[in-house]
């Protein structure tokens, strides 16, 4: 693999602008954006390109070089903001959440800045996502407290979702109702739901990890089918069918359980 | 059921099925993850790999990062967090009727004036959305000619010339296509001129630039006015309507608003980035909040600029 010019890949004018494009979008501030583009350029070319050394031919040396650059990220915000890590229940709302936790909680942007910088969304939506986060963690954002030792991790950090405190297996979705409590400015919404109808509901769910990747990929982050099928490696058509059969087993495990979701448009008619 | 019902239960599917998953084989390395986009593993590691990204957040927010660096900007898409909230609203009212501990009518009021998803039939649910319906009609004839085995007889290999002749149609189509928009903002504005009622709004495109768009309230006809080379965040007009302020990532632009109608581009452009500035306007004095601080302090510097003379006074 000696052979490759690392170099005239990464300089190409496409490859840097998907890094430019991927680090405005996770680092709020052009200026740090702009610098985390610098240090994974850097990085990258360390010591005659090293890291690229360990390329061993099996994927496209594009594609290689966006996945290393990808941990490069990371790295850099790391250097820059500590290895503090969002609370498990945050991380189960999809990457916006983690996205917006991180500019308040770790860049320590203001509500506005991080509210303008998001305007592709519906302001009011980022405003609650904002407003809950911050009820929950009243250290988020305050120049004069430091982020608690909780949501430091010590490790590089591949370690399972489940080692964290706030993350017992059994509270998971206890934590989630809470957020979504918090949300709705109601502390009581869910008192009434029963834990064995919720531990009935997911023993009869059985979701592979694929269907569970693709559900989480659409519904909490955001992409399209052909984005997903494309950073899956799996047909155009296949996301759509895949997720279309995990909603059904979903409704059916919900069902098993005794518990209906109710449509919006049939509250409506009752409110009427 | 309703396209906003099926993404509450999607979302309540994903927290029940995210626990008690157990990874398996060893971490994937980066060229692994590379791999997994260009589907060149084999299944059994495929499975493996598949496996840590389900369970390891950390290394599903770097393939994520991974696949949106290998996008282009025209096939990506942000905006399912609208549709997502929608669905988060609708599976909040519904586990609330589900546990009977409905209290506020008002409370659903309020959410369901934020549910805007009107009920579909389940036939259209899957539909993609316009920018995915583009890429995916690139993207078809792309999987028909990968289908078109070398040996097959003479009419597949006619199917498979046509399908590379449309795949190049639309290629090219795409080319010439107009741009697309993003986003728009937008504020009640009467013409500088005429003084009838309207809206002035600025425009993102996909192509990176804004274009600023003015529209009189009783006709359809839309003038186009001018771009910048930067998506517009906020659009401010000053008390007396004279002045334009424009907010964009790395500046803010303040403009004339009978120049910027009468055809004549000149605007300053003051050095504030949107990460640490607010704007408002005090009379026809445009106020620049600075924030100096890291947090949420009121320690903002103002700097106050007087359009009229060009003079930027700092704090």
């Amino acid at each position: 693999m000696s052979a490759i010019n690392w170099a005239n890949i990464v300089f190409e004018q496409q490859w840097m602008q998907g890094l430019e494009r991927q680090a405005k979008h996770r680092f709020i501030e052009p200026v740090t954006a702009e610098e985390a583009s610098t240090f994974v350029l850097e990085k990258l070319a360390e010591e005659d390109w090293a890291r690229c050394k360990t390329y061993r031919g099996n994927a496209k040396p594009t594609t290689f070089l966006f996945s290393l650059s990808a941990r490069l990220l990371e790295e850099f915000s790391r250097q820059r903001y500590g290895r503090a890590r969002p609370p498990q229940w945050l991380e189960q709302q999809g990457e916006t959440w983690v996205r917006l936790w991180r500019a308040l909680c770790l860049e320590r942007h203001t509500t506005e800045s991080v509210v303008a910088r998001h305007s592709q969304h519906d302001p009011g939506v980022i405003r609650n996502i904002i407003r809950t986060i911050k009820a929950r963690l009243p250290w988020c954002g305050a120049v004069n407290l430091p982020v608690p030792e909780a949501y430091l991790g010590n490790d590089e950090s591949l370690m399972p979702a489940t080692a964290f405190d706030d993350c017992l297996e059994q509270h998971c979705l206890e934590e989630s109702l809470a957020t979504l409590s918090a949300l709705l400015g109601d502390d009581d919404a869910f008192v009434d739901v029963h834990h064995d109808a919720i531990e009935r509901a997911r023993a009869a769910l059985t979701l592979d990890d694929e269907s569970l990747l693709m559900l989480k990929m659409h519904f909490q982050d955001g992409l399209n089918f052909s984005t997903i099928a494309r950073a899956l490696g799996v047909p155009n058509h296949q996301p759509g069918r895949q997720i279309k059969r995990s909603l059904q087993q979903i409704h059916t495990a919900l069902a098993t359980a005794g518990l209906h979701l109710r449509s919006a448009a049939d509250i409506l008619e009752d409110t009427r | 059921m309703s396209k906003a019902d099926r993404h509450s239960e999607a979302i309540l599917g994903i927290q029940l099925a995210e626990p008690r998953r157990k990874a398996t084989g060893s971490p994937p390395s980066d060229e692994e993850l590379a791999q997994l986009r260009e589907g060149s593993l084999t299944n059994e590691r495929r499975e493996e790999v598949l496996s840590h990204l389900a369970t390891q957040p950390e290394r599903y927010r770097q393939w994520l990062d991974l696949a949106a660096m290998a996008e282009t900007p025209e096939s990506s898409s942000g905006s399912l967090l609208t549709i997502l909230s929608r669905g988060l609203n609708n599976w909040l009212i519904d586990w609330r009727y589900a546990a009977g501990g409905l209290a506020s009518m008002a409370a659903i009021a309020l959410l369901l004036g934020q549910l805007q998803t009107p009920p579909s039939d389940d036939s259209d649910y899957l539909a993609e959305s316009t920018l995915s319906d583009m890429a995916g009609a690139a993207g078809a004839p792309e999987q028909e000619i990968h289908t078109a085995a070398p040996a097959a007889p003479a009419s597949q290999k006619a199917e498979s010339r046509m399908a590379m002749d449309r795949a190049e149609e639309l290629q090219s189509a795409a080319k010439m296509a107009p741009p697309t928009e993003l986003s728009r903002r937008c504020i009640a504005l009467p013409h500088p001129i005429s003084k009838r009622t309207g809206t002035l709004c600025a425009v993102a495109l996909n192509t990176g630039v804004s274009s600023l768009r003015g529209q009189s309230s009783n006709t359809a006809d839309v003038l186009e006015l001018d771009d910048l080379h930067e998506a517009v965040l906020e659009l401010k007009v000053s008390a007396d309507q004279q002045w334009l302020a424009l907010q964009t990532a790395q500046a803010v632009h303040v403009q004339q608003l009978k120049n910027l109608f009468g055809d004549n581009t000149e605007r300053a452009q003051l050095p504030f980035n949107a990460g640490t500035a607010t704007l408002r306007w005090d009379e026809n004095v445009l106020i620049v909040s600075v924030l100096q601080a890291l947090g949420d302090s009121d320690d903002d510097q103002k700097y106050r600029y007087l359009p009229e003379t060009g003079e930027l006074i700092k704090p």
